[in-house]
C-alpha cells in the first residue's frame, strides 16, 4: 500500500498503524512522488492527503484513477461538503477526516477493504 | 386589485418621481390675460348684437350714440389687452367694467328703439366686479346704480322731463342686477374661501413632501416606493446609486428582472419572482433578506426589507422597499470565517499527531503510572479537538442541510440515549418524551447535532440531582424539540446575545464548565438552515427552556 502525506509526523503515524495492520507500506511526501510509486508498483490501498505541497490531492486522485483500481482513501482536515463531493466524484473510495485516532483508522480501513 | 392583474403589468424599477399635473386654473393666469378674458364676453356679445341689428335695422348701425358705445367697448377691450396690469394697483382693472357701463349706456340709448333688452349687457360688468377684489357692498351698489343711471340718463344728462312711469318702469333691470350681484358676490366669497383652504392644504402637503424628500435623501439606505402595479413612484438618491450598481453594462433602464440580483452565494441569480420588488408587489412583507447586487468587485450586499402601503379601506396601494448596504459587515464576516477556518485547519495537523501518537503510546504503556499520565494527556487532547471541530463547523457558516423524509422521534430517542452515560456520571436525571411518528423532512444528522448541543448544554449547566427534560412534539405544521433544564438560568440581556458565536454568559465564564460558546450558534444555524428558529425562555437561578422549531414540510427550496 501507499501513503501520500506531506506532514512527516502524520506520515510516520500512518506508517506505524498500517504496518501493524500487516500492510507492506510505501510512502511519499508529494503528489508527484506518490504517483511515481503507484506507477512502479500496483497498490491495492492508497491513503492520500488532500493538502499536498505540489499538487491538490483531488488532482492526484484523478491521475491515479487513470491507471489504478485499488482503494483510495482521502485524508483531509478540511471537511467541506463540496470538497468531499468532488473527491467522491473523482473516484475516492472513502473520505476520512483528520484528526483520526489509530483505533478508528484501523476500523475504517478494515470496513473499506471489506475485512 | 388581484395578483393576476399585477402580474400582467410590466414592472419598472426606474426613477419616476411624483409630479403634480399642471392644471389649467383661471387664477393662475397672468393678470393681463385675466383682464382680457373678463372683458371678452361683453365684446363678443356686443359684436353678435351688432350683427343681429345689421339684419333688422342697418340704419341703426350708423346711429351716433350706438357707434360711440360700440367704439368704447372695442377701445376698452384693446385697453384690457394692452395695459400691463401687473404694474398697476390691484383695483386698477375695475376701471374697465365701470367704463363698460358707460359704453352700455350709449349702446342702450342708441338702439333702444329696436332692442331695449340691450341694458342686460350690464350683467357682464356686474359679474366681473363680483369676482374682483372690490368689497361686496360696493359691487351690489354699482350693480343697482349703474343700470339705473343708464336708464335715467335722459333725465340726468339730456334734461328730459321726468315722469313717474318713466322713472319707475326702468327699476326692474337694476333690481334684477342687484339680485344677481348679491348672489354672485356670495358665490365668489365661498369660492375664494375654498381656494384659500386649498392653497393652505397644498402648502402643507408641499411642506410634507419636502420633509419626506429630505428624510429620504438623508437616510443612508436606498428607498424605493412602488404602486400596486409595481411601477416606481419614488426613489431616493441612494437607491439611484444602488439601481445603477445592479444595472448590467449597456442596459438602459431595465426591469427588475433584467437587473443583476444574486443570492447569498453571490453567484446564483435570484428568480424574477423571488426578487425584492416583485415580492413586495405581490403583497409580501419581509425584513433583512440578503441579496447581492451587481457583479465582480463592484458587487454589494443589501439587507432588504419590504412593507405594504394600505389605504383607509385596507386596499393595497403599493409597497416601500428599503435596501441597506451591508457589504462591509458581510466581508468582515467572511474574513473572520476564513481566518477561523484557516487557524482551525492549521491546528488540526499537529493535533492529529498528538492524538495519534498518544494512542500508540497508551497501547504500549500498560497499567503503570505512565498509562495514567497518558490518559490525562489524551483526555485534554480530545477536549482541544472538540473545540477545534466546533470552530471549524462554525466557520463553515453556510451549512449544507440534506433534508429527507424521516421521523424526528427517532432522532430524539437516539440523542437522549447517547447522552445517557454523561447524565449518569453527572447524576442528572435525563427524561425523554417524544410523540411517536414525528414525520417530516429534515437532515437527521444536523438535527441530531442540534439536539446534542442543546442536551449537552443543559447537562453542563445543571446541578447534580436535577432533571433535564427533552421533548419532541408536533405543533401545527411545525416539529418542535424542547430541552428544559433547572440550571443556572440567564438574564434577559444574556438571552439576547446567547446565539452569537463565542458568547458565553457571565455566570458560565465564572464557573469551571468547559466550552468556547459555539454550540448554540451552530444549533441556530441548523434551525435556520431548516427554515426554522430557536428560542429560549430563562430565569436566573431557575433554569432555561430551549425550543427549536422547524417546518415539518422541510426547508424552502
Amino acid at each position: 500500500m501507499l501513503i501520500v502525506e506531506d506532514d512527516d509526523d502524520i506520515r510516520g503515524l500512518l506508517e506505524i498503524v498500517l504496518a501493524q495492520m500487516g500492510f507492506a507500506v510505501t510512502s511519499a511526501n508529494t503528489g508527484r512522488g506518490g504517483l511515481e510509486c503507484a506507477r512502479a508498483d500496483q497498490m491495492d490501498l492508497v491513503t492520500l492527503d488532500v493538502g499536498l505541497p505540489d499538487m491538490n490531492g483531488i488532482e492526484v486522485l484523478r491521475e491515479l484513477r487513470t491507471f489504478s483500481e485499488g482503494k483510495i482513501v482521502m485524508l483531509t482536515s478540511r471537511g467541506r461538503q463540496g470538497d468531499i463531493e468532488a473527491g467522491m466524484e473523482a473516484g475516492a473510495s472513502a473520505y476520512l477526516l483528520k484528526p483520526f485516532k489509530p483505533g478508528t483508522l484501523r476500523e475504517e480501513l478494515a470496513a473499506i477493504l471489506g475485512h | 386589485m388581484g395578483t393576476d392583474t399585477r402580474a400582467e403589468t410590466p414592472q419598472k424599477f426606474s426613477l419616476r418621481r411624483w409630479r403634480l399635473s399642471p392644471e389649467w386654473e383661471f387664477f393662475a393666469l397672468r393678470q393681463r390675460r385675466r383682464v382680457l378674458l373678463s372683458q371678452l364676453p361683453l365684446t363678443i356679445t356686443t359684436l353678435i348684437l351688432v350683427a343681429l341689428l345689421a339684419m333688422i335695422d342697418p340704419a341703426l348701425i350708423a346711429d351716433r350714440q350706438f357707434l360711440l358705445g360700440l367704439s368704447l367697448v372695442l377701445l376698452l377691450t384693446a385697453v384690457a389687452a394692452a395695459v400691463p396690469w401687473e404694474r398697476l394697483p390691484p383695483l386698477a382693472p375695475c376701471a374697465i367694467p365701470l367704463l363698460d357701463f358707460v359704453a352700455i349706456g350709449f349702446l342702450f340709448h342708441g338702439a333702444t328703439v329696436s332692442l331695449n333688452g340691450i341694458s342686460f349687457l350690464s350683467v357682464f360688468p356686474v359679474l366681473w366686479l363680483a369676482w374682483s377684489d372690490i368689497p361686496a357692498v360696493a359691487t351690489r351698489a354699482i350693480a343697482f346704480l349703474a343700470p339705473l343711471g343708464i336708464a335715467w340718463a335722459p333725465f340726468i344728462f339730456a334734461h328730459a322731463t321726468p315722469t313717474r312711469a318713466g322713472m319707475i318702469r326702468p327699476l326692474l333691470g337694476p333690481l334684477i342686477l342687484l339680485g344677481l350681484a348679491t348672489a354672485a358676490t356670495i358665490v365668489t366669497k365661498s369660492l375664494n374661501l375654498q381656494a384659500q383652504r386649498l392653497a393652505e392644504s397644498g402648502a402643507a402637503s408641499r411642506r410634507r413632501a419636502r420633509q419626506l424628500d429630505t428624510i429620504l435623501n438623508a437616510a443612508t439606505a436606498g428607498v424605493v416606493v412602488v404602486d400596486e402595479h409595481g411601477h416606481d413612484v419614488l426613489m431616493n438618491k441612494h437607491q439611484l446609486a444602488i439601481h445603477a450598481l445592479a444595472t448590467p453594462a449597456g442596459a438602459v433602464d431595465p426591469d427588475e428582472a433584467g437587473l443583476l440580483v444574486f443570492g447569498p452565494d453571490r453567484k446564483t441569480p435570484v428568480e424574477p419572482d423571488r426578487r425584492p420588488v416583485r415580492r413586495a408587489v405581490t403583497g409580501e412583507e419581509y425584513s433583512g433578506e440578503l441579496f447581492w447586487l451587481g457583479e465582480g468587485v463592484h458587487q454589494q450586499a443589501m439587507a432588504t426589507s419590504a412593507r405594504q402601503i394600505v389605504d383607509d379601506d385596507g386596499t393595497a396601494q403599493g409597497a416601500v422597499i428599503v435596501f441597506h448596504n451591508v457589504t462591509e459587515v458581510m466581508l468582515a464576516m467572511e474574513a473572520q470565517e476564513s481566518f477561523v477556518s484557516n487557524v482551525s485547519h492549521e491546528l488540526r495537523t499537529p493535533l492529529t499527531s498528538i492524538v495519534g501518537y498518544l494512542e500508540l503510546a497508551m497501547d504500549e504503556s500498560g497499567d503503570g503510572p505512565v498509562g495514567a499520565y497518558l490518559e490525562v494527556a489524551t483526555r485534554n487532547a480530545d477536549r482541544l479537538l472538540t473545540l477545534v471541530d466546533d470552530l471549524l463547523r462554525s466557520a463553515s457558516g453556510g451549512m449544507n442541510i440534506a433534508a429527507v423524509a424521516g421521523d424526528l422521534a427517532a432522532v430524539v430517542e437516539a440523542g437522549v440515549a447517547a447522552a445517557g452515560p454523561l447524565a449518569r456520571t453527572l447524576d442528572i436525571e435525563l427524561r425523554c418524551s417524544a410523540e411517536p411518528g414525528l414525520l417530516g423532512t429534515f437532515d437527521s444528522v444536523r438535527m441530531g447535532q442540534a439536539l446534542d448541543n442543546l442536551v449537552s448544554n443543559a447537562l453542563k449547566y445543571s446541578p447534580p440531582a436535577s432533571v433535564v427534560e427533552v421533548r419532541g412534539f408536533r405543533d401545527g405544521c411545525e416539529l418542535v424539540l424542547e430541552v428544559t433544564d433547572t440550571g443556572l438560568g440567564m438574564s434577559q440581556e444574556e438571552q439576547g446575545r446567547l446565539f452569537t458565536r463565542f458568547y458565553r454568559t457571565d455566570g458560565v465564564r465564572s464557573t469551571v464548565i468547559p466550552g468556547v460558546g459555539l454550540g448554540l450558534s451552530i444549533t441556530k444555524t441548523i434551525a435556520e438552515g431548516h427554515g426554522g428558529s430557536i428560542a429560549v425562555a430563562s430565569e436566573p437561578g431557575v433554569g432555561s427552556t430551549f425550543t427549536l422549531r422547524i417546518p415539518a414540510a422541510g426547508p424552502r427550496p
